[in-house]
């Protein structure tokens, strides 16, 4: 096997392969590491792709040239616009996956993809010349040479799984764990903690009694995730809801006492908003049921996954309280769930294209950085893929701002705040969300990754015709003036009527009126769906957006003032004391990002301008 | 989101709000000769030189003279903060200060922050780089200071409110927040209408704290004393021997809330200010008659009224007219001032005036005994006759009025969108808008206390 590479991702999750198959686009000759060939991509948790605000981050992924929206469309079974009732800016994709074939197609995409060589071992180290990554070391292959990493080793590392009193260490079921990475990068500098997740037992499908369930159906019209699939053809299925009761609740009571989450052996801290069953029984006791989504794993699986049934309790509970619920007192469980705990590396060890402070040419990415969900993961490993290729070839760093995309937001987050439980999306951590949209994601992004090299350019001329056709609608349209006699025979008793005629942009504020029946008045043409919305929108929220975009330019100036890598935040006094062991540590590169440091006050600020500006002129000095 | 930007327009007090005879305020930055050319009588400011003062009448957007004052103007870069600043010295009455105050916020300026007047001159390059370090200092210590002054007086009652009142908001805007961000939940969602009440329940909240400002501002503010009684009791002796040295020489400018002020002093640092009441005349017949009409405007202005009373005299019908009218609805902020004790140890009189009004304070004008027990009088009365208790929550700061303002109209915005019925992500904009601006006062927020805030109270998570 060839031991030289440019780039090697360690890790072949949801991460890995975003960072490989970019890295290998951009010309990089890359290895991919997994334990195992035939687990690339797998669906480790819930067979779904997506959600609210995850699904602007796969769409954002998609603008940018990634792969995961492309392979959910062609592995989606179960297609649900969520929040279609409300305003653009929150709708999110989402789409059930067929598991198995989710795993199979991403297989295909690394497979297809060249200068990328999957390589089947475990990663046990790194190698570092002058505080830059040299080699990776492997269990059985010994040392690869690189001129930079992308880790992404998930929750493999020193992984620990917990069901009851059960305590068994690998990486997830059935994989084993990952053993002397986290201490060699220890070794280099960094420093690690500890998370934990959690997963539902998987049961039989046919061991459900449906007709006792309640029926979620998907979309009639399957929308794609991916700006280069046309539309979705395979057949869709259902999912089925149940409850829980108060019987459940008492049987899982009965399995505290073995509970490694209560007793207190697992250490690390869960995500408040995915938490386990006994955590929500014993949270909210008062609560007398709750819901479950038995999701199937796919068409030909008769595995089906309880979601929101995570759990950590022995497996005999797990058991005799699912059969509590209607509809599955016959239940049998194929796999029970668990508890994961594994090492994370805080993510203030990174700079924004998430290359580490500590090694040069190293990156991270994905549930590593204490993130959870595939398309946190998938987002940065894309990002650090990018950053890692770019930087080989000596060109400028690719880095998103929080006004740009939920990308940049991700990273922000993860690089500035304090994190003491797995990081999640969620829209309202997007100030900016009126304008990150999952239908905008491509006019935000797709001329970057345009230039990047990574859209393709069927994708590419599909944006550009509706650029065109929102400029036309904008230049040409949204003037023209409607005629009373037009509008009054239209919108009788359903909009007020029109004494004189108005202009389209002014009519389409009313709440009632959609832009594309006033456009029908003025012009022939057919736009796209795409392109009206897109105008409409900005059209009929004009304020706000305006609002919006004025918080932006207010953002953006702030971010421009940068702070000297050289500073020492220890010397300045007039800090307080928090402030300067935070800046300390994050060592921000601009004042807005140095306002948005937990612990950071206004006052600080302030100081830190007066000091940049001493700096600034030292500087000057010595010039001169 | 954190404010540094320098290129809006400052303004702030440089002289204390109370004491002194002359107030000093600075207004820095690009917009403030053009803001003072809007409302100084005296144009075309920026064409002349810098370092200039002008003699002239400020007056608000609607014409209405305020003061009469002394302008001054310094020129960029030849200022203090390197920037085009103008100064106005008024008349040291706290009234007046504010009203200038709040005229420039009107006009578009910013209160500044502790130290930014010295930031901006560091910033400009008007001081040198050894004093960067004392910037830096002024600033940490000023809002160290500004953190106590404004939040923590009161035993941190005000603090306490308004971190209860960003709590309400931070928790409507969780309610909203959960609509958005987890709708799939199986949770209950508020309703627009439901949003909207528990908005307008916090708006109110801060309405009724913005009006405490003016009953705040009662040390800066200061009180309004009337002295009456028939002729010849002593009011014009008593009223010298109040004044004392502190006597403040008020201009006679028509027009202005001061018309009926006669003169005015400091008592225990705050500003006491005493009607004219020339135009009070209670004879024998005039309970029923209409000169009572005029009497009843000056009871009613005034915060503290000292009916005065001869002792060394017998009591007379006008007194008893005039003890009977005060002692109904006035009887709060009435002080019975028996004077002359010099003249006389009789105290028939105390027994006469008994229960009839509650303060009495027996005082000599000529030998001064008493009458700083007649002060302390004054002052205690009017705190105390303030509509408000005395453990009532009061805002004194002008930032805090500010920024409590500009959150009440976020609010009033929000609910609106949500009358229009828009979606709860654009309702959501200024329900934020509104906790940044009392983070202004407060400290921090970042979105993690939204989500925290859902995550405590909601069963959420699949």
């Amino acid at each position: 096997m060839n031991t030289r590479f440019d780039i090697i991702v360690i890790g072949a999750g949801h991460a890995g392969l975003e960072a490989a198959v970019a890295s290998a686009r951009m010309g990089k000759k890359t290895a991919l590491v997994t334990l195992n060939k035939n687990k690339i991509a797998l669906m480790s948790c819930n067979p779904a792709i997506g959600g609210l605000a995850k699904g602007q981050l796969v769409k954002e992924i998609d603008a940018l040239g990634g792969v995961m929206g492309k392979i959910i469309d062609e592995s989606g079974i179960h297609f649900k616009m969520l929040n279609s009732s409300k305003g653009p800016a929150v709708q999110s994709p989402r789409a059930q996956a067929d598991r198995k074939y989710y795993a199979f197609t991403a297989i295909r995409f690394a497979q297809e993809t060249t200068n990328l060589t999957v390589v089947e071992d475990m990663a046990v180290g790194v190698k570092t010349k002058n505080g830059k990554i040299t080699a990776v070391t492997l269990l059985k292959n010994g040392d690869l040479s690189c001129q930079a990493a992308v880790v992404t080793a998930g929750t493999f590392l020193n992984g620990v799984i917990f069901t009851g009193l059960h305590r068994v260490p690998a990486g997830l079921a059935g994989d084993l764990p990952v053993k002397g990475l986290t201490e060699s990068l220890e070794k280099a500098g960094f420093f690690s903690a500890r998370l934990k997740t959690g997963t539902p037992p998987r049961v039989h499908r046919d061991t459900i009694d449906f007709s006792k369930t309640e029926i979620q159906e998907p979309d009639m019209v399957p929308v794609p995730f991916s700006y280069s699939t046309d539309s979705i053809h395979r057949k869709q299925v259902n999912c089925h809801i149940v409850y829980t009761s108060e019987t459940t609740h008492e049987i899982l009571r009965l399995g505290f006492d073995r509970s490694p989450l209560f007793m207190g052996t697992i250490q690390g801290a869960g995500p408040r908003y995915c938490p386990s069953i006994e955590d929500k029984i014993n949270r909210f006791s008062d609560k007398p049921r709750h819901q479950l989504f038995l999701e199937p794993e796919g068409y030909n699986n008769v595995e089906v996954y309880v979601n929101g049934f995570s759990t950590s309790l022995p497996g005999d509970i797990q058991e005799r309280a699912l059969r509590t619920v209607s509809g599955l007192e016959k239940v049998k469980i194929l796999r029970l769930g668990y508890a994961v705990e594994y090492d994370f590396f805080p993510p203030n060890q990174l700079q924004h294209t998430l290359e580490t402070k500590q090694v040069k040419n190293l990156y991270f990415a994905g549930q590593i950085n204490g993130t959870s969900g595939y398309e946190e993961a998938a987002a940065q490993g894309l990002m650090a893929g990018i950053n890692a290729a770019l930087k080989l070839d000596k060109k400028e760093r690719f880095v998103l701002e929080r006004s740009e995309a939920y990308i940049g937001v991700l990273i922000d987050d993860l690089i500035n705040k304090t994190h003491d439980e797995p990081y999640r999306m969620f829209t309202s951590r997007a100030e900016f969300r009126l304008m990150l949209r999952q239908d905008n994601a491509d006019l935000r992004l797709m001329e970057k990754g345009r230039a990047l090299g990574l859209v393709e350019e069927k994708a590419f001329n599909k944006y550009q015709n509706k650029k065109e056709q929102i400029h036309r609608i904008r230049a040409k349209d949204l003037g023209r003036r409607i005629q009373p006699a037009w509008f009054n025979s239209r919108f009788a008793g359903k909009s007020t009527a029109l004494q004189q005629a108005q202009k389209i942009k002014d009519l389409v504020k009313r709440p009632e009126l959609k832009l594309i029946d006033l456009l029908a008045a003025v012009t022939e043409e057919t736009y796209s769906e795409a392109a009206v919305s897109e105008v409409e929108y900005n059209a009929k929220y004009e304020g706000y957006l305006k609002r919006q975009l004025e918080q932006i330019e207010k953002f953006k100036r702030v971010e421009k003032k940068k702070i000297p890598e050289e500073i020492n935040y220890r010397e300045i006094k007039a800090l307080s004391v928090e402030a300067r062991e935070k800046l300390q540590a994050v060592r921000p590169e601009n004042l807005g990002q140095a306002s948005r440091i937990s612990g950071v006050r206004n006052a600080d600020i302030s100081v830190l301008v007066v000091f940049l500006e001493k700096y600034r002129r030292m500087d000057v000095s010595r010039e001169t | 989101m954190k404010k540094t930007n320098q290129n809006d327009t400052i303004i702030a007090p440089l002289t204390p709000s109370v004491g002194g005879s002359v107030s000093l305020l600075r207004i820095s930055g690009p917009k403030a000769v053009s803001f003072a050319e809007k409302v100084f009588s005296k144009k075309n400011i920026s064409q002349r030189e810098g370092g200039r003062f002008f003699f002239g009448n400020l007056q608000d957007e609607q014409g209405k003279l305020i003061d009469e004052v002394v302008l001054l103007f310094f020129k960029a870069p030849n200022s203090y903060t390197g920037e085009d600043i103008i100064e106005i010295n008024s008349h040291a009455n706290p009234f007046v200060v504010d009203t200038i105050f709040q005229l420039f916020l009107r006009l578009g300026c910013r209160p500044a922050e502790p130290g930014e007047f010295s930031k901006r001159a560091f910033l400009n390059g008007k001081m040198d780089l050894v004093q960067a370090e004392a910037v830096a200092d002024l600033i940490a210590a000023k809002s160290q200071t500004g953190v106590q002054n404004s939040l923590f007086h009161l035993k941190g009652k005000l603090s306490e409110k308004i971190i209860k009142i960003k709590e309400k908001i931070i928790q409507i805007t969780s309610f909203l927040e959960l609509d958005l961000d987890f709708s799939e939940e199986e949770i209950d969602i508020i309703s627009a209408q439901k949003a909207s009440a528990l908005i307008d329940e916090t708006e109110q909240e801060i309405a009724q704290l913005l009006t405490t400002y003016e009953h705040g501002k009662i040390i800066t503010r200061g009180i309004d004393v009337l002295i009456t009684g028939r002729p010849n009791v002593g009011k014009s002796s008593l009223m010298n021997a109040l004044l004392g040295e502190n006597r403040v020489i008020v201009s006679d400018t028509p027009g202005t809330t001061r018309d009926i002020i006669h003169e005015q002093t400091l008592i225990q640092n705050t500003q006491v200010r005493f009607l004219d009441s020339a135009g009070i005349h209670l004879t024998d017949n005039s309970i029923e008659a209409e000169g009572i009409g005029r009497a009843r405007e000056f009871f009613v202005k005034a915060d503290i009224i000292l009916l005065v009373l001869d002792i060394s005299e017998e009591i007379q019908r006008e007194d008893e007219n005039l003890i009977k009218l005060l002692s109904g609805s006035y009887k709060e902020k009435t002080i019975l001032t028996v004077n002359k004790t010099d003249k006389t140890e009789t105290k028939q009189l105390e027994k006469r005036i008994k229960n009839k009004l509650s303060n009495t304070v027996f005082v000599s004008a000529k030998t001064q005994e008493n009458i700083d027990l007649l002060k302390e009088q004054i002052i205690r009365l009017a705190s105390g006759t303030q509509p408000e208790k005395a453990d009532e929550i009061l805002i004194t700061n002008q930032r805090q009025f500010n920024y409590l303002s500009l959150t009440k109209k976020a609010l009033q915005k929000a609910k609106q969108s949500l009358e229009q019925g828009v979606g709860f992500e654009f309702v959501s904009l200024d329900m934020r808008a509104a906790t940044n601006y009392l983070s202004e006062i407060t400290g921090e927020i970042t979105t993690d206390d939204l989500l925290n805030n859902l995550f405590s109270n909601f069963c959420i998570g699949k």
